[in-house]
């Protein structure tokens, strides 16, 4: 019978089962590195894009803007009082843009421009009178959800 | 024989792991390194587009931003600001983002539309440079001032 004592130290296959962990411990870190650093650029590239295509369509709202406040600087020199002034408004925002509505009887105009899919900036301006320096007053500026129509009706899941 | 046949055994495979962790380092630490650099990237385009957007703001809501920056930054004349790495205001020799500010001016019929045309580029370059200059981030801001009705 043979005795074999075994010594302490390093024995075959552990290095394998070593280099096997860190190998693992290495990728691991590497795809976890390389999402999170991933999923940040993706994220900071569409906060600017957002705030790119904020401003371009703010741009185009205070052009429109600039474009009905000249139309009524010139109504007003040839307006002669407030339902002559009114109706000549009327006729020359019609065809200013498709994302302008007049409302004859509340003396508004709403602009709404799409910044993306979800949302939109809404501006309404009220036409003031003749007699009134300025020609018109916000009464409001802000940035708007679209609220999109539920297809279906929501199905009762209990009923009590 | 068998001590032998034994050491040799572990000789081969601590070569063998050692190859196979060499290259698995080499390709991780491109990993690494390419992840760095998209980290860089974000934060360069976080703060440029901060700093671009603090610009942007003060000008949209500040109704004496044009008094003040119009003996400056007269209309379609190009201006230029320095920022070290932190975006805190640098001078030229120390900078390394350069902003581009012009100011254009419409006029309507019944007032003003101001554009700003805001940009951040990359690099330590003089203002007749700045096209070479890698940009960043790009902001066009638009502000429009009715004349009051005479």
């Amino acid at each position: 019978m043979k005795n074999r004592i075994e010594k302490p130290g390093i024995s075959v296959g552990f290095i394998s089962l070593f280099m096997i962990f860190m190998v693992l411990c290495l990728v691991t870190f590497a795809i976890l590195a390389l999402s999170s650093a991933s999923a940040d650029l993706r994220l900071t590239s569409l906060s600017v894009s957002k705030n790119e295509n904020y401003y371009k369509s703010d741009g185009e709202v205070q052009k429109l803007i600039s474009e009905i406040d000249a139309k009524l600087a010139s109504a007003r020199k040839t307006a002669a009082d407030d339902g002559a002034y009114y109706s000549s408004v009327a006729d020359e925002l019609k065809g200013v843009s498709q994302d302008l509505t007049y409302d004859a009887e509340s003396r508004t105009v709403t602009i709404v421009r799409q910044i993306d899919l979800n949302t939109t900036i809404t501006a309404v301006l009220q036409i003031n009178p003749l007699a009134d320096e300025l020609r018109y007053s916000t009464l409001s500026y802000k940035m708007a959800p679209i609220l999109k129509e539920v297809e279906e009706p929501p199905k009762p899941v209990w009923k009590g | 024989m068998n001590r032998h046949s034994r050491s040799a055994g572990l000789l081969l495979e601590i070569i063998i792991a050692i190859l196979f962790f060499s290259v698995i380092c080499a390709i991780t630490l491109r990993v690494f390194a390419k992840s760095r650099e998209m980290s860089r990237d974000s934060l360069e385009l976080a703060v440029t587009s901060a700093a671009a957007q603090s610009v942007a703001e003060k000008f949209r809501a500040d109704h004496n931003y044009l008094e003040y920056v119009q003996p400056y930054a007269s209309i379609n004349e190009k201006h230029y600001y320095y920022y070290d790495q932190n975006m805190e205001p640098a001078i030229q020799q120390e900078s390394a983002y350069i902003m581009q500010f012009i100011l254009t001016a419409e006029e309507s019929g019944g007032g003003t539309l101001y554009t700003a045309h805001i940009t951040v580029s990359r690099g330590n370059v003089m203002p007749e440079a700045f096209m070479l200059a890698e940009p960043v981030c790009s902001y066009e801001v638009s502000k429009y001032i009715g004349e009051a009705a005479g």
